[in-house]
């Protein structure tokens, strides 16, 4: 019974209903609740295959997989009948155009029935066309996007490993789509605006009329362009310009615009200075205890610091043997305090913590230490860790070097592990005699998470600086 | 106090619907291609909209209402070709699609496309010509069949299958990623 009632459906989403099956359907949605619900849910089924079939074929390695509206003639499953839609020319966005102009529009469209694909000529006020795919490419409409086609407005770009698109105007202005990257078309009503979500976008931009401007705007930071040769970078939370030649303006919300010249980059980034930038510049990332989240159950909290870096710094207070956090920690189990951080993957970045402890008054010797994990890392080899005697309680499967940072110590009278001078509780601020040294897998955004061993101490800033100079 | 949601937020929440709201239109239409050419009208009207959602659960409303009101005008337009006497069907179909998705049985559809192109890739041979078959390359059973020296009521019944084991795949999908 469910199968014949299954048949019924999917013969309504082929189109291939006869009239009594058409009076069967209607009787049963009409009487059987269950019925009306299965039907949804079949419905919503096939579309979301129709969908997913859709970005498979976008993605086919092989090519194979043809447009499905130049399948003209394929017959319907139940009837037979030929599909005669199938050669249906897609309507061109809404376009204001004057009546006159769009009903010769509609009969040169008329003329054009019978061609299996979209013209390559570009329909009065269309988007900017795909002049050049390569590999992988997909959107959100049904099939592929083929080298010819005219974006509209809301299309969505996509490209996988190893392709790029490139998108040519009527002026000559062409923008390089690289590969793993995500742009939309938002359209031309004034000037032309493209929303790069993420990956790499290259552009040659012919003069632009000064009141139609090309803008590109990432996940953070707009640039606005009057006819250069740019590069904009982008992903989740992140966006970098970088101009080749001419001048860009590149905006972000809540503070002055920046105006890039030929030879320099600004970075829209957590962290990054808002400013602009030498080629070869490599910014200090400064993370700010302000912006942490801290995670329930986490021994941080964020006071007021008048000699803070933002006026608030992270305050933390560990409870607990320091074994059982350090092997907590090592396990992802011990809440802390994340920092958001912009890292880029062709850089070595040396982590530079400003911390002081806290007086209490009651230890005259002793050392405050942070946990440092930044999924995504690798570290150096020259942490400041030292197994000496006294860590030896360590599991001796903790891997080396261990993302442990002596934060700030005390005087030790006998050993030769503690790094800075004078009484614990003095509250100064830390200098760092080792080099914490790490490197991201990718660039963009990554979470620093930091987890108090032993104290009480406060962070006032961790900064990044870039080795790249000395470490290569 | 909620914010307005902002440009990117109102995509992603319109690409979220986007299956559902094809299925609804498709309830007006019974026509694939202009199904997905409404919402994808729909979708750029969403995107030029001047004023803000005051919410980001107003969008699907919004879409819907959108996309009905759009499906009217092409079927105003396409009258001559549909047959006549379908008007209890098409209504009955709207009203199943539009509660389902009322009640919220819409879910999140980009999540379960992941899903269903996951589930896709792991099947066999076969099965991916059958479903590249008729899915993608749009082919009748009775092709389908000739090319893989099957009955067509063998096809069919194997899509019938098909279909069930990727509904079944995807939703364990899904499941799985909520668990973890």
């Amino acid at each position: 019974m469910t199968t014949k009632r299954d048949e019924l459906f999917e013969a309504y989403c082929a189109d291939a209903l006869d009239p009594a099956g058409r009076e069967r359907l209607a009787a049963l949605l009409a009487d059987d609740a269950a019925a009306r619900e299965a039907f949804a849910v079949h419905l919503l089924e096939h579309a979301a295959l129709r969908d997913a079939a859709t970005q498979i074929e976008a993605f086919d390695p092989c090519g194979s997989a043809r447009h499905p509206r130049r399948q003209a003639g394929t017959r319907s499953r139940a009837t037979g009948r030929v599909a005669r839609r199938s050669r249906r020319r897609r309507r061109p966005v809404a376009l204001a155009l004057p009546v006159g102009a769009a009903l010769v529009l509609a009969a040169l469209v008329a003329l054009l029935v019978v061609i299996d694909r979209e013209p390559t000529a570009a329909p009065p006020g269309a988007g900017p066309v795909l002049a050049s795919v390569s590999g992988a490419v997909a959107w959100q409409r049904p099939g592929h996007p083929a080298t010819g086609r005219h974006l509209r407005p809301g299309d969505q770009l996509r490209t996988g490993p190893a392709a790029a698109v490139t998108l040519r105007f009527a002026d000559g202005t062409e923008l390089r789509l690289a590969d793993d990257g995500e742009l939309r078309w938002e359209g031309a009503t004034t000037g032309k605006r493209v929303a790069l979500l993420r990956g790499e976008l290259a552009a040659t931009v012919a003069p632009q009329p000064p009141d139609a401007p090309l803008v590109v705007a990432g996940p953070t930071a707009t640039a606005t362009v009057l006819g250069t040769e740019l590069r904009c970078r982008a992903g989740p939370g992140w966006s970098e310009l970088t101009v080749t030649s001419g001048r860009v303006r590149f905006d972000r919300p809540g503070v002055p615009a920046l105006e890039v010249a030929a030879g320099e980059r600004a970075l829209a980034a957590p962290g990054v200075p808002w400013a602009v930038l030498s080629l070869d510049a490599a910014p200090v990332i400064t993370l700010d205890p302000a912006t942490a989240s801290l995670e329930a159950g986490s021994d941080w909290r964020q006071v007021e610091d008048a000699t803070a870096f933002s006026g608030r710094a992270l305050e933390g207070r560990p409870e607990g043997e320091l074994s059982t956090l350090v092997a907590r920690a090592h396990a992802g189990d011990a809440p802390g305090a994340l920092l958001p951080c912009f890292a880029e993957a062709e850089r070595v970045y040396e982590l530079r913590l400003h911390l002081a402890t806290v007086p209490t008054g009651e230890k005259p010797f002793r050392q405050d230490m942070v946990w440092i994990d930044a999924p995504g890392a690798s570290w150096s080899a020259t942490t400041p860790w030292r197994p000496h005697g006294q860590w030896s309680w360590l599991p001796p499967d903790l891997p080396r070097p261990l993302p442990l940072f002596n934060g700030i110590g005390s005087r030790h009278d006998h050993g030769t592990w503690s790094w800075t001078t004078g009484p614990a509780d003095a509250g100064q601020e830390a200098a760092i005699p080792d080099r914490l040294r790490l490197r991201f897998a990718r660039t963009g955004v990554h979470q620093l998470r930091l987890v108090p061993m032993e104290g009480p101490l406060r962070i006032d800033r961790i900064e990044l600086h870039s080795v790249n100079d000395d470490a290569r | 106090m909620s914010t307005a949601p902002d440009q990117d937020a109102v995509c992603r929440e319109a690409l979220r619907h986007r299956p559902a709201l094809i299925a609804y239109a498709y309830t007006l239409l019974r026509d694939w291609h202009r199904a997905e050419d409404v919402v994808q009208d729909a979708t750029v009207l969403l995107i030029r909209k001047d004023e803000c959602f005051e919410a980001i659960e107003a969008v699907p409303t919004w879409l819907r209402r959108t996309v009905r009101y759009k499906c009217l005008e092409v079927s105003r337009k396409r009258r001559r070709e549909r047959p006549t006497g379908d008007e209890l069907l098409d209504t009955l179909a709207e009203a199943a699609v539009d509660r389902h998705l009322e009640a919220g049985g819409g879910g999140d559809q980009a999540l379960r496309v992941r899903a269903l192109t996951a589930c896709i890739e792991g099947l066999s041979e076969r099965k991916r010509r059958i479903f590249r078959g008729y899915y993608v390359k749009r082919e009748s059973c009775e092709r389908i069949a000739e090319a893989l020296g099957s009955s067509a009521n063998a096809i069919h019944q194997a899509l019938s299958r098909l279909r069930r084991a990727l509904h079944d795949c995807a939703t364990r999908r899904l499941g799985e990623e909520r668990v973890t």
